[in-house]
């Protein structure tokens, strides 16, 4: 949404924190939380076949408040229930350009009035409210009651709509919950692009707009109606059952259901297994069988887990064939003291392509890793390496760091990696990436923290690349 | 959100960081700590309890190791973590201690948060979110899977080089926080090197091998499409496909539906029309009795 001026900027983010500006002088029942995050990232996008780079100036503002009022007197052991409104807001501005390599003309992306060079998806100033919600916890029966925009996710996955969700544990064994809303995305209003469905490219653009990116559909409104049922108990069974049903102007989106078990029949062992099936076709969208042994300083664990591409059903990409993987996974780790942790394991992959009148193979890769921490003069080591061979090409890397305190509140970390640049779909991908980087974080106060990074990287496809990092973060409790 | 004015956006950042060092500057000046609930098992009573550090806040977080061993992993349990450790106002638990920080370890409840947390985690939180929120907020999701920082645990070394050899490794794991269409297509339409890209900015080199292999008879390209289609979104609009797909586009035109497509076609054509409508047209009778039959 383009605003219409300034104003309304401003008076959002008046009335977002007027909260706290209001409750400064006082004494107050509630509890008032903000923290603030502002953040500066400079780097530069290349790619070897690109006559462009895009130098990434990135300024993030982001503002969490959390106001939270107990609505009965507080009573040790037991739940009180409680009133609690939660916004958190993200302001991102890029303020660089996309530049022609070899030239010094440098051009707007966002700017419609040069046809030529308009890209319909840059956004360069975007304003996300990613919550915006007012709820009641700990309700007797364990009811919670939450109305806004909210972040809502079980087996099938993460969704963020504008609506409301209802959740109640009358037992220990038995808990259900729904939810009912509107997907946000980015054309909504305010809206962040994270958990749409993947498929169709909606952008809401002016009538010129829409001419020069003829690929882009309009927005539509998603409704999204979700459910979830667990039953058990934790030591011997317990499986959940999710409904997800997602619907917008053309038909449906998604009707998935997520089925999972999963067991603690003793202290040192967990079990768990997931499913996740799209209705619409019957198809396994991803699954997963995890089993996880610990006994004093050893554990070891397996996995196996499938994943398949699925997409918005309104899209042309949901009616192409598309590859499962599976993927085993087996690892173990040791804490020789409590200054040293060693730990590795193997993996497998296979990828299962489904075929129209082609036959293709399937691809088969394995691989391992390991890693160590290690407490030693002061310093925290960790060492963090892995390899894969087969099908996908030949890959490794390996990353060493080194954080130590310096003082009460200062901490830097130095840290460098090596990777192998690898990809056997196109020949310029090859060789080896080597990146550097120091940062330093000093804690002001408990919840007043400054960071700064720097990073070089050195590879055969773009050669040097530098990137800084200047971050401060503020929390503030009343 | 597109926002026309920088001054209305460099405004809007002053205010709100103002507000943000303004609450800070408050709550230092009161010499205030996060405030904590009391609870019976305090340092002063605990005799379990680790000594907190002399100026720090005090603490009656139970000893690690004992603490495991006194769960009983029951789900009735889960609602009475404040029993034992400090709660904040807000009814999460306190997990920023003096000494360390609060975490779940060993096997309970599958929650260890250990070295390999950042690939489990997933599973966990979505059988046992209520579970999470005793110590995180969705802040803490969103901040990796609807962030704008990289977290070098997930994508170390130059990512930007790296990314497309894993993206075609583990196609679904990159959409657990990047949207396809918008986020991955942005970047690449602004390098030039998608199908979406701004004319002029276009890359006039090709990305893909020669054509003869990517979509001759070799038909590479119908390989990689079928192992990592989430690429293929990344970069290309659905026009692109259809230009060779569509029903009738060309003598060579070739079915992109899978074996057995036919025997649920009805179904996902009453679902939802819209992706038909754009390889077979607007009438969509003709169709529907191709699927019939």
């Amino acid at each position: 949404m383009k605003l219409l001026g300034v104003r309304r900027w401003l008076l959002a983010a008046l009335v977002l924190t007027a909260p706290v500006h209001t409750t400064s002088g006082t004494a107050h029942a509630y509890d008032v939380q903000l923290q603030a995050e502002t953040l500066f990232r400079a780097y530069e996008v290349r790619a070897p076949a690109t006559s462009t780079s895009w130098e990434r100036r990135r300024l993030i503002q982001e503002v969490d408040l959390r106001l939270t009022e107990p609505l009965a007197q507080e009573v040790h052991g037991k739940l009180t229930p409680r009133l609690r409104v939660v916004v958190q807001l993200r302001l991102s501005q890029e303020v660089g350009n996309t530049c022609f390599v070899g030239s010094e003309r440098c051009v707007d992306a966002g700017d419609s009035r040069a046809a030529s060079t308009y890209q319909a998806l840059a956004q360069d100033g975007v304003l996300d409210a990613m919550l915006a919600y007012a709820e009641a916890v700990d309700l007797p029966a364990g009811l919670e009651l939450r109305a806004g925009r909210l972040l809502w996710f079980d087996p099938v996955g993460f969704a963020r709509l504008d609506g409301a969700n209802a959740s109640v544990a009358p037992t220990s064994w038995l808990s259900l919950a729904a939810v009912a809303g509107v997907q946000v995305r980015a054309t909504s209003v305010a809206g962040t692009s994270a958990f749409e469905p993947p498929g169709v490219l909606r952008l809401k653009l002016s009538e010129r707009e829409a001419l020069l990116a003829s690929n882009v559909s309009p927005p539509s409104t998603t409704r999204v109606l979700g459910a979830s049922l667990e039953v058990g108990e934790e030591q011997l069974l317990r499986g959940q059952v999710s409904i997800r049903d997602v619907q917008d102007e053309g038909g449906l989106v998604m009707r998935r259901v997520g089925l999972s078990l999963r067991s603690s029949p003793h202290p040192s062992l967990h079990f768990s297994s997931h499913a996740v099936i799209d209705v619409a076709d019957l198809a396994l969208a991803l699954g997963s069988v995890h089993a996880h042994w610990q006994h004093d300083a050893l554990s070891v664990r397996s996995s196996l887990e499938v994943r398949r591409p699925r997409f918005d059903l309104g899209s042309i990409w949901a009616y192409f064939p598309t590859s499962t993987v599976e993927q085993v996974e087996s690892g173990v780790s040791a804490k020789l003291s409590p200054q040293a942790e060693v730990g590795g394991g193997l993996r497998g992959r296979r990828t299962k392509h489904r075929t129209l009148n082609d036959t293709f193979a399937d691809d088969y890769d394995a691989g391992t890793f390991a890693f160590t921490t290690l407490r030693v003069i002061g310093m925290d080591l960790t060492a963090d390496g892995y390899l894969w061979f087969g099908d996908l090409g030949d890959l490794g890397g390996l990353d060493v760091y080194a954080t130590r305190r310096v003082g009460s509140s200062l901490e830097v970390q130095l840290g460098t990696s090596l990777q192998r640049v690898n990809d056997s779909a196109s020949a310029s991908y090859d060789g080896l990436s080597l990146s550097e980087w120091i940062r330093a974080s000093w804690g002001i106060t408990e919840y007043t923290r400054a960071a700064l990074e720097l990073n070089h990287a050195y590879n055969g496809v773009v050669a040097h690349r530098f990137s800084a990092l200047a971050s401060l973060q503020v929390g503030a409790w009343r | 959100m597109n926002i026309t004015s920088r001054a209305g956006v460099a405004s809007a950042v002053a205010l709100l960081i103002a507000f943000a060092a303004y609450g800070g500057w408050i709550s230092a000046a009161r010499g205030q700590s996060r405030p904590t609930r009391p609870s019976p098992a305090s340092p002063a009573t605990g005799p379990a309890a680790p000594a907190p550090a002399p100026s720090a806040a005090p603490t009656n977080a139970p000893p690690a190791t004992p603490a495991i061993a006194a769960h009983t992993h029951t789900a009735a349990d889960t609602q009475r973590c404040a029993t034992c450790h400090d709660a904040l106002p807000d009814g999460r638990l306190r997990t920023r201690l003096p000494d360390r920080t609060l975490k779940p370890q060993g096997t309970w409840l599958g929650m260890g948060h250990d070295r390999d947390w950042l690939l489990r985690h997933r599973w966990v939180a979505a059988d046992n979110g209520s579970l999470c929120a005793k110590c995180h907020q969705e802040r803490d999701c969103t901040r990796c899977h609807d962030g704008r920082e990289r977290p070098r645990a997930i994508h170390p070394n130059d990512w930007l080089t790296l990314h497309p050899q894993q993206a075609r490794r583990s196609p679904t794991e990159c959409q657990g926080c990047h949207s396809l269409q918008n986020v991955c297509a942005e970047c690449h339409a602004r390098l030039g090197i998608s199908q979406v890209s701004a004319p002029e900015v276009r890359s006039g080199r090709r990305v893909h091998p020669p054509a003869e292999t990517w979509t001759g008879a070799i038909n590479q390209h119908g390989r990689e499409a079928s192992r990592s289609l989430s690429a293929c979104v990344s970069c290309h609009a659905e026009q692109d496909c259809v230009r060779c797909h569509a029903s009738g586009a060309s003598a060579a035109t070739r079915s992109p539906h899978p074996a057995g497509f036919r025997g649920n076609c009805t179904a996902l054509l009453d679902a939802n029309p819209r992706a038909c409508r754009l390889c077979h047209g607007d009438d969509l009778g003709p169709l529907r009795a191709s699927c019939a039959r």
